[in-house]
């Protein structure tokens, strides 16, 4: 069978706009609260990044969903960050090989604090091409390669900057 | 398929990763606040974020003292600003809107910024280089939230007479069709 009969015999309809931000609208603001560390901001992005949507759905292609919007998402918060230069980006170098020393018991140490609000308020005070990465990865799951596809860069690079993305929120959680 | 190692495989994560990995995969999701995501598709060609009010607020000031400078030729807003700023001022690919008025403007005398050359047109942009003014035959182009790189794109559109800058507006409001300036 063909993919063109495979399509018709079995097609995937491609949702609504509506259907979208009804159905996706708490994956959306949650990833964007993440990244962007505020209520206001994270309406922003997802104000925007459902106009993206909807003129996206006219090429879409059925499919992964919610990595379509999640990739939307972050490359619109990114396109914020670089635009109003609220938090001007710092040079990355790129070496992956460079890793600090492990301490154990993060997790113990930070038992006692307010763990959520203050993990998110570190994560918010990361550069923007560290804390991306970083949330793609560790909050929502997605793989390397995955988070590699979606920004645009090397795998080596997407590690590269989860790694220190970590190490930053390892030194800030246990300071 | 590739034979060459995942990246996971040559670097793995070290220990204390996977503790951090932990702490956030363990942050619960964020809910909005009720009637947010209802409010967005109501309002789907007017959502006037934050950063575009910001935006205004700039171009706003720009008018005014271009106004206090005497800068245009003809110093009326058509339509007015207040109405510009309800019925136009949308957010597309980024955070944009666009004003035009009719006159003539002295760009040297616009406030801050630069005085730069779009295709041969005359224009400025603001120090943020996120309003750009352009001086055409008969009007004077804002546009707010867009790049010198960006307003170029429009620029023949809007050039090619009313309709044409009512068609940029239209897609605008629409938030389709328009080119992609995120």
């Amino acid at each position: 069978m063909t993919d063109a009969e495979v399509s018709a015999s079995d097609p995937t309809p491609v949702p609504t706009w509506e259907e979208v931000a009804h159905t996706h609208g708490r994956f959306l603001y949650s990833l964007a609260y993440r990244l962007t560390g505020n209520h206001q901001d994270a309406q922003d992005v997802v104000q925007e990044v459902l106009l993206r949507v909807r003129r996206g759905l006219t090429t879409y292609k059925p499919g992964n969903l919610e990595g379509w919007l999640s990739r939307i998402t972050t490359n619109t918060f990114l396109d914020r960050v670089r635009k109003q230069k609220r938090r001007p980006t710092q040079a990355l170098p790129d070496d992956p090989d460079r890793y600090i020393e492990g301490s154990p018991g993060i997790e113990a140490e930070m038992a006692q604090s307010d763990l959520p609000d203050d993990l998110q308020r570190l994560l918010a005070d990361l550069p923007a091409d560290f804390r991306a990465p970083v949330v793609l990865k560790d909050v929502l799951g997605y793989s390397y390669e995955e988070i590699a596809e979606h920004l645009g860069v090397p795998i080596g690079t997407v590690r590269s900057r989860i790694h220190r993305g970590r190490s930053r929120l390892k030194e800030a959680l246990t300071a | 398929m590739s034979s060459e190692p995942l990246h996971d495989d040559v670097f793995p994560d070290e220990p204390w990763e996977a503790e951090i990995t932990s702490l956030l995969s363990g942050l619960s999701s964020v809910e909005p606040p009720p009637g947010f995501i209802d409010q967005a598709i109501d309002h789907r060609p007017l959502f006037a974020g934050r950063a575009l009010v910001g935006l205004l607020a700039a171009a706003a000031v720009i008018f005014g003292a271009t106004f206090a400078l005497g800068a245009f030729g003809q110093p009326r807003l058509v339509p007015d600003l207040s109405t510009l700023t309800a019925g136009a001022a949308v957010q597309s690919g980024s955070s944009a809107s666009i004003f035009r008025q009719p006159g003539v403007v002295e760009l040297d005398q616009l406030p801050g910024g630069e005085r730069i050359d779009l295709e041969g047109r005359s224009a400025w942009v603001d120090a943020e280089n996120e309003v750009v003014v352009v001086a055409t035959e008969e009007s004077v182009v804002t546009m707010v939230g867009v790049t010198p790189d960006e307003a170029a794109e429009l620029l023949d559109e809007i050039d090619s007479g009313p309709e044409g800058f009512t068609g940029v507006l239209n897609r605008l409001t629409a938030g389709v069709g328009f080119p992609d300036l995120g």
